[in-house]
């Protein structure tokens, strides 16, 4: 074929500008160490990065949630804990308060320790996390247990502020789709009609009107509030169990998902580095052949 | 029998017509670098024989024509490939510009706006009554409905610059045409008298080069030399008449070349890219307002329906209590909160089909792939071009060092014919000194 001076010419620039092209686009890849700048780089690829990147994200928002969860139920398991003592503490008293050897005195004295132990059981029924009430359910502001007292300041019963048990669940997302209920309905722990508190205000009021064998009659209805107390804390530590491995799922997951995405976005630098250095050589290679080749016309031979 | 006159006189011929191809060879030196130059080449023949004494005698040399050397069929497969090329790098151009408006994948994307959007209404759920909480949630919302403004805007800002663009290419494919216009009359006028305008021809020539870039064009050369020239179907030039294109009459005309590209990106690519992002804005807006409006306030959490108008309600942003996280308000339900928290991973767009978060990266990978598509065809459409460039350089361009050594070998020529001149003469000298 024959072969004009401009062929000669414009093959070699040709090259070198082709060769120039590539090592610009390998040097905005290094320096930000993506693969991917924009979509057109890799469109299936930035598809799978999007995905990955949104799953991340929301990952950490479950996780997020589930911090909370985890807080909440345990200031549960510790309030319940605390009720389980103090149920404890009721049953050893009533049963020696129940022996007829005690005088009216002694007696007395009970009823001054049943009171206290009612307001006990009253704050704790009330207590809270976070500004968010334990036993509420979902009237989660105001106390969920009003007391109605006589002259003396005597609480005489206790009842729900806002007419039935609340017994709605708080709910939490977990995951995609995924939602668990972290709170302990107040039925389940004090009784569909709050028999912890009935409980306690006829033991006061027994002791203090000196009647040992009321008061052994109440025993039974001591074993079933506080067995009711005990099986709650067996649930609630169910509870933050299955929490605790909806979050073990969740870091792993992440760490799978950070792999992924930085397989897809992330540049093999050493490979790079490799390819880089390899297009200069073969970009200083072609420069000494140009100029070899514009140097040779036949001008030079003729005298 | 001819005389020692008639030997002079082939001389001189001689060596006036090497004279000439010198100036040819000349002409081609002083050109070699000019692009779309076509090489000329003297055409010498033998002069007619004269008849006489029973003999055929030669006459010498004469320079019967100086020819262009030009490739019709490939002159056709250059310009064709020119098109094609102007087309796709404008392509690649704007959706270049386009996709890196995205910005993605990074968290300045509408992608890592619509996960915050989501989270935000996840983390409100935890705490429906938290103030923070829900200012976070206003926040994010107006962050996300401004990178969907935003998009939108780039979107209608880029289809008023390609209309300038538009503009300018016409005007520039308009200038051209009259060139050519009047390049054609001359080349007419001056092939009358017989002799191939060559210049002239080249100056066309690179016209059309130039032209094929802007539009879809094919030519047809009169017998006159006169040039027929079309755009698509249209004709936009012929003997009599220049027809230039109008910018706003160009739909289904011009179907290649930046002009052909510019018109399908503003007609169709854009609007459609356009009305996509739309969609994804209408069904999020419609599906976070039907379980908003199921709580106290009745009222809607988005305003407007569309990328361009989406906002947060006027109310809501006047007072984030004004968010409906539950339908009854209470302080510690949260069953619209989670309801929409969940719309994240549930197939809400386009009648159920994909979730935000797949709508938009498909979305962003169309983009990508179209863009992929236009830089492909751009690389290879110029290695494409520059072999058919070289092939049609291989017949027309000039070769300094061919034409070197034809310069030598005229000059030998012109020399002999000088010494045969010399020889003639001192014969004739001799002759008259008898």
């Amino acid at each position: 074929m024959r072969v004009s001076t401009g062929m000669l010419h414009g093959a070699i620039l040709n090259n070198i500008r082709q060769a120039h092209g590539r090592i610009l686009k390998m040097q905005a890849e290094i320096s930000s160490g993506q693969r991917i700048q924009v979509p057109s780089d890799d469109p299936a690829g930035t598809a799978r990065a999007l995905r990955l990147r949104s799953r991340l994200r929301a990952n950490a928002q479950w996780d997020r949630n589930l911090t909370q969860a985890r807080d909440f139920a345990l200031a549960t398991e510790t309030t319940l804990g605390r009720l389980a003592d103090l149920g404890s503490e009721v049953r050893v008293l009533a049963t020696r308060a129940a022996d007829s050897s005690q005088g009216p005195d002694e007696l007395a004295a009970f009823g001054e320790h049943f009171n206290s132990l009612l307001e006990n059981l009253l704050s704790e029924a009330n207590a809270e996390h976070g500004g968010v009430r334990l036993f509420g359910g979902t009237d989660t502001r105001e106390a969920p247990y009003v007391a109605m007292r006589n002259a003396e300041g005597d609480i005489v019963s206790v009842t729900t502020r806002s007419g039935a048990p609340n017994e709605g669940d708080l709910l939490r997302q977990v995951g995609a789709g995924e939602v668990i209920a972290i709170n302990t309905p107040g039925t389940e722990v004090f009784g569909d009609s709050l028999e912890s508190f009935e409980t306690l205000i006829a033991l006061r009021d027994a002791a203090r009107a000196g009647d040992a064998a009321a008061v052994e009659g109440l025993l039974s209805s001591v074993d079933a509030d506080w067995e009711r107390v005990t099986t709650t804390q067996a649930v609630s530590g169910v509870l933050i169990q299955r929490i605790g491995r909806f979050a073990e799922r969740l870091e792993l997951d992440a760490i799978e998902l950070e792999a992924s995405r930085s397989g897809v976005e992330d540049l093999d630098i050493s490979q790079a580095l490799i390819e880089y250095h390899e297009e200069q050589a073969m970009l200083e290679a072609s420069l000494a052949m140009t100029s070899r080749v514009l140097e040779l016309t036949l001008a030079r031979f003729l005298s | 029998m001819p005389g020692l006159t008639h030997t002079l006189e082939i001389a001189r011929r001689a060596m006036m017509t090497h004279q000439s191809v010198l100036s040819v060879i000349g002409h081609n030196i002083a050109n070699a670098n000019v692009s779309g130059y076509s090489r000329q080449v003297a055409r010498l023949a033998a002069e007619k024989p004269l008849h006489t004494t029973g003999f055929d005698w030669g006459n010498g040399v004469g320079l019967e024509g100086i020819e262009r050397r030009r490739h019709l069929f490939l002159d056709q497969r250059v310009r064709s490939e020119m098109t094609a090329l102007g087309r796709w790098r404008m392509r690649a151009d704007v959706l270049g510009q386009i996709e890196t408006s995205l910005t993605e994948p990074s968290e300045s994307g509408l992608g890592a706006a619509l996960d915050d959007f989501w989270n935000a209404w996840s983390e409100l759920s935890s705490n429906p009554q938290d103030m923070a909480l829900r200012a976070n949630l206003v926040e994010k919302s107006q962050v996300l409905t401004e990178r969907f403004r935003t998009l939108d805007q780039r979107i209608s800002s880029m289809r008023a610059e390609l209309q300038v663009q538009l503009a300018y290419e016409v005007d520039s494919f308009n200038d051209k045409l009259e060139r050519l216009e009047s390049i054609s009359r001359q080349l007419v006028d001056a092939e009358k008298s017989g002799a191939m305008a060559n210049d002239l021809r080249d100056q066309r020539d690179r016209l059309l080069d130039e032209m094929s870039l802007l539009a879809d064009i094919s030519w047809h050369e009169q017998g006159d030399g006169s040039l027929t020239l079309r755009v698509g179907n249209r004709v936009v030039l012929d003997a009599v008449t220049r027809e230039p294109l109008s910018v706003n009459r160009l739909a289904g005309d011009v179907t290649g070349g930046s002009i052909g590209a510019l018109l399908e990106l503003r007609e169709e690519t854009l609007p459609q890219m356009g009305s996509d992002l739309d969609l994804l804005a209408a069904d999020l807006v419609q599906q976070v307002n039907a379980r908003h409006r199921t709580g106290p306030s009745r009222g809607d959490f988005f305003s407007g329906s569309s990328a361009g108008e989406i906002a947060v309600a006027a109310e809501i942003v006047n007072d984030p209590l004004a968010i409906n996280a539950s339908t009854s308000g209470e302080a510690g339900e949260n069953d619209i909160a989670l309801a929409i928290a969940q719309l994240q991973s549930e197939r809400i767009i386009s009648g159920g089909r994909m979730t935000t978060s797949e709508y938009w990266g498909a979305l962003v990978s169309q983009l990508g792939v179209m863009t992929q598509e236009a830089r492909f065809q751009e690389e290879n459409g110029e290695m494409v071009t520059e072999a058919t460039k070289a092939q049609r350089e291989s017949v027309q361009g000039v070769s300094l060092d061919e034409e070197m050594a034809n310069m030598v070998s005229t000059q030998h020529a012109y020399l002999a014919a000088a010494r045969v001149f010399d020889v003639a003469s001192q014969m004739l000298e001799t002759l008259m000194e008898v």
